[in-house]
């Protein structure tokens, strides 16, 4: 079920990168910026849907989420996925195209290559039992004895509290130097 | 698959129902890139070696085919690595 359906997103992610690329050769950047994104957001849901590290198709749509990303100039998303495919042991071909959209991303942001990530992205599973929402927070219950508070971006804490209170939810995070956990993505955990 | 310049393309075998899906391990892996026309410092078997180079990091565990294509005078080279 999942991996078809990974297919499925796969599929119109890179329907939507030909269309941007179609677009640019038309002069629109707008367009094609903005349907690269889109075709980003669809592959990485793609990789998220393929479970098992083992299989290469996960690692693969990892990789090119990140370049949708980063062609997209989102470059911190890119950067989130690289570590994230790294952290899930792909075969050498891949882990080498990894490392080269790395250097890609540290050119355009400015970085050494050789410098340390302070970010790595972290998955969340767990159920929304409280909110705190003067300090953006939600507190999310992974287990019978352990809770962990999470910062939210202000403006999205209400939708998240009308959508998510009490379900059980799959959250991709940022652990920050000083330990607190931000949030960067929300969804029902399947 | 997205890559830095274009696409690359995992290849499959044929299935019973014709369709596609992420249970099948891939067969093969394309890389394709195209010229529109050959010229001193552009050729098809310069293109060719630049490929040759972007997949020499490492095996897959299947053969990696490259094509690269000359729109202008509509001719194709086609390599397995």
């Amino acid at each position: 079920m999942t991996t078809s359906s990974a297919k499925i997103f796969h599929d119109i992610a890179m329907n939507l990168s030909f269309e941007a690329k179609m677009a640019k050769t038309k002069g629109d950047e707008n367009a094609y910026l903005e349907q690269m994104k889109q075709a980003f957001f669809l592959e990485k849901e793609a990789a998220l849907k393929i479970h098992d590290n083992s299989v290469i198709w996960k690692h693969a749509l990892i990789r090119s989420a990140g370049w949708l990303a980063f062609k997209s100039g989102l470059f911190t998303d890119a950067l989130d996925l690289v570590k994230f495919g790294q952290k899930g042991n792909p075969p050498e071909y891949l882990k080498a195209e990894l490392i080269q959209l790395e250097n890609e991303i540290f050119q355009k942001m400015g970085k050494p290559q050789n410098q340390q990530h302070q970010t790595e992205l972290l998955q969340i599973f767990g159920f929304l039992i409280s909110a705190n929402i003067p300090k953006s927070q939600i507190e999310i219950q992974k287990d019978e004895n352990a809770s962990i508070l999470i910062n939210v971006p202000s403006e999205k804490i209400n939708d998240i509290v009308r959508m998510y209170w009490g379900q059980a939810v799959e959250i991709q995070g940022i652990q920050q130097q000083n330990g607190a956990f931000e949030m960067k993505a929300i969804k029902v955990a399947a | 698959m997205e890559i830095g310049e274009g696409a690359d393309f995992f290849l499959c075998k044929k299935t019973d129902s014709n369709k596609l899906s992420f249970q099948q391990n891939p067969a093969a892996k394309l890389e394709v890139s195209g010229i529109w026309n050959e010229k001193l410092g552009n050729t098809i078997n310069m293109r060719i070696n630049i490929k040759k180079r972007q997949v020499e990091k490492g095996t897959l565990g299947f053969p990696i085919y490259i094509i690269v294509v000359e729109f202008g005078g509509l001719k194709a080279k086609f390599i397995k690595k």
